[in-house]
């Protein structure tokens, strides 16, 4: 080769070389901060999706999921907007793949809480709970948020209650599930799922747990059966629970397996065995 | 038989020749390190991640082998004339489209075996490094049928590209509808339900006639897609296991057949 094509060469590979270093810096001096990303979502229906997706559907779900989480990651304060978007994303990633438990323990934490989506959160979570027969936490995360988000006892009650069917839950969920179905003014629907649970139970320790809860809240309804009695009879609610004796209602007030008495709120006649009215 | 078997062995060779190897190996080294890094963006179901990754690229791998080699190793056959050496022996047309058919699946077979292990050997790092974050019905059986599976969805498209080539001589026109009849055979059945679903609102019997028309050329690649499966194990009934296969091979023989009818009539001169 000729010496003057050598240096030809060498002096435009130097050349073209700080042109780049010099177009590298500039380009990353323009990159956006961080905390200034904002989520972007595609506003096409997931069931178009899928089918672009192909047989890469696993693939494109992280990938979505990724998305959201880098600008749920990215620690900047989002709005509405935003997180609409990153439902959208959530939404998507929940088409493509329902199983993934990274998808909805982001979805847990996130919508509910910081987005306010409690309902939204709820919908999604449900796909979760249709797919993943072998997982028991979107069934509970769903009976929480109507619970914790919506204070909707009777759903919340439900979705526990469903959650401490499904293998490796703790039989405290079902117990946790009957509390909130009485709560919710569902006491007989409690108990007929504790008595499934405690035939079903083979340990020990847990049957004795569901038997103390199944007797707390037999007596529980037996003591709402009775104010309603009172009720019709005196048209007014009992001042306390003795009244129900002198009424000639019940001959005895049931044992609280918990305390010492039910607690009772004569003002909007609400039993409870523990003090949580 | 033994002019099959020989035209199998010389396109799998030449294929081979082409580096295809050793870009293969490139590919299960690259997919390794891509499944570590991309597996462990994620924090819980990291089994899931690697499988789908794992399988994924040996889908795409196989795409690349049949669009980017086997293509054009037919296609330059008929450029460069150097078929008529092949046909002036004693090698008929129809056992020359079945010879390539063979040599192109079994190049195909080579690279789903290498990735497969590839794919395989991650799963199974993912497995000893998290072991607790593995779904709880993972297994090996439905990751391997998963496998099996994409194979033969790979020689379901080598065919549909044998019969592309063998209608047109050029292989960048063959390649383009290859990858249209991947692209709607991967979604056929997801656009059929759609329309389903959309007709009974609206009634209109002729784009159902005419997706149910397509549903019927267009092969169903979508049964073949175990993917999911094998990363979370889900169930799997054993005896509808069979029909795909059933449906695959006869879906390729149906092909392989109009491509050799299509190549007998053709002029080559």
């Amino acid at each position: 080769m000729k010496k003057g094509l050598i240096i030809s060469l060498v002096l435009f590979f130097l050349f073209s070389l700080s042109a780049y270093l010099y177009a590298r810096t500039k380009i990353y001096d323009q990159c956006t901060d961080v905390k200034e990303i904002h989520a972007t979502a595609s506003q096409l229906p997931p069931e178009i999706i899928k089918s672009l997706a192909g047989e890469f559907k696993g693939i494109m779900a992280d990938y979505f999921l990724l998305e959201a989480a880098t600008v749920i990651g990215a620690q900047n304060k989002l709005n509405a907007e935003d997180w609409k978007a990153i439902s959208r994303l959530f939404k998507q990633s929940m088409a493509l793949d329902p199983y993934f438990k990274q998808t909805y323990s982001l979805i847990q934490a996130t919508l509910p809480w910081e987005a306010k989506m409690p309902e939204c959160a709820i919908e999604l979570l449900k796909t979760s709970s249709r797919h993943c027969y072998w997982d028991w936490q979107p069934d509970f995360y769903i009976g929480f948020d109507y619970y914790y988000h919506l204070k909707d006892n009777l759903n919340g009650s439900k979705y526990l209650m469903e959650a401490s069917k499904k293998p490796g839950a703790s039989p405290l969920l079902g117990l946790l599930g009957a509390r909130l179905s009485q709560k919710g003014g569902q006491t007989k629907a409690g108990i007929a799922f504790l008595r499934t649970m405690y035939e079903n139970e083979k340990n020990e320790d847990t049957k004795k747990q569901i038997k103390q809860r199944m007797d707390a809240l037999e007596g529980v309804l037996i003591l709402e059966e009775a104010i309603e009695k009172f009720t019709l009879n005196f048209d007014r609610l009992p001042k306390n629970l003795d009244e129900l004796i002198t009424a000639k209602i019940l001959t005895v007030i049931p044992e609280n397996p918990y305390h010492d008495t039910y607690y009772y709120d004569h003002k909007t006649g609400i039993i409870s065995y523990d003090t949580a009215l | 038989m033994n002019n099959i078997w020989l035209l199998a062995q010389i396109t799998c060779k030449e294929g081979l020749r082409n580096r295809a190897l050793l870009g293969i190996l490139f590919f299960a080294v690259l997919l390794c390190v891509i499944n570590l890094i991309f597996t462990n963006m994620f924090a819980y179901d990291l089994g899931k991640v690697a499988v789908e990754v794992g399988l994924s690229v040996v889908s795409i791998s196989g795409l690349a082998i049949i669009f980017f080699m086997g293509i054009n190793l037919m296609a330059k056959d008929l450029d460069k004339r150097t078929i008529y050496m092949i046909l002036s022996r004693p090698i008929s047309r129809w056992q020359y489209i079945v010879g390539k058919f063979f040599g192109l699946g079994l190049l195909v077979f080579i690279s789903v075996i290498i990735l497969g292990l590839f794919s395989a050997g991650s799963v199974k790092f993912i497995i000893l490094t998290v072991p607790n974050y593995i779904p709880p019905d993972f297994s090996w059986a439905p990751f391997l049928i998963a496998l099996i599976y994409i194979f033969i969805s790979l020689l379901i498209v080598t065919s549909i590209a044998l019969l592309y080539i063998s209608v047109t001589s050029s292989s960048f026109l063959a390649m383009i509808i290859t990858a249209g009849s991947y692209f709607i055979g991967q979604n056929v059945e997801i656009v059929r339900k759609m329309y389903c679903q959309a007709e009974k609102d609206t009634g209109n019997e002729v784009s159902k006639q005419l997706v149910e028309i397509i549903s019927w050329i267009f092969p169903n690649l979508a049964i073949f897609d175990l993917k999911t499966t094998a990363a979370y194990g889900l169930p799997l009934n054993a005896s509808e296991l069979i029909w795909p296969v059933l449906y695959g091979i006869s879906y390729i023989g149906m092909i392989l057949i109009i491509a050799i009818v299509i190549f007998q009539r053709r002029e080559l001169t």
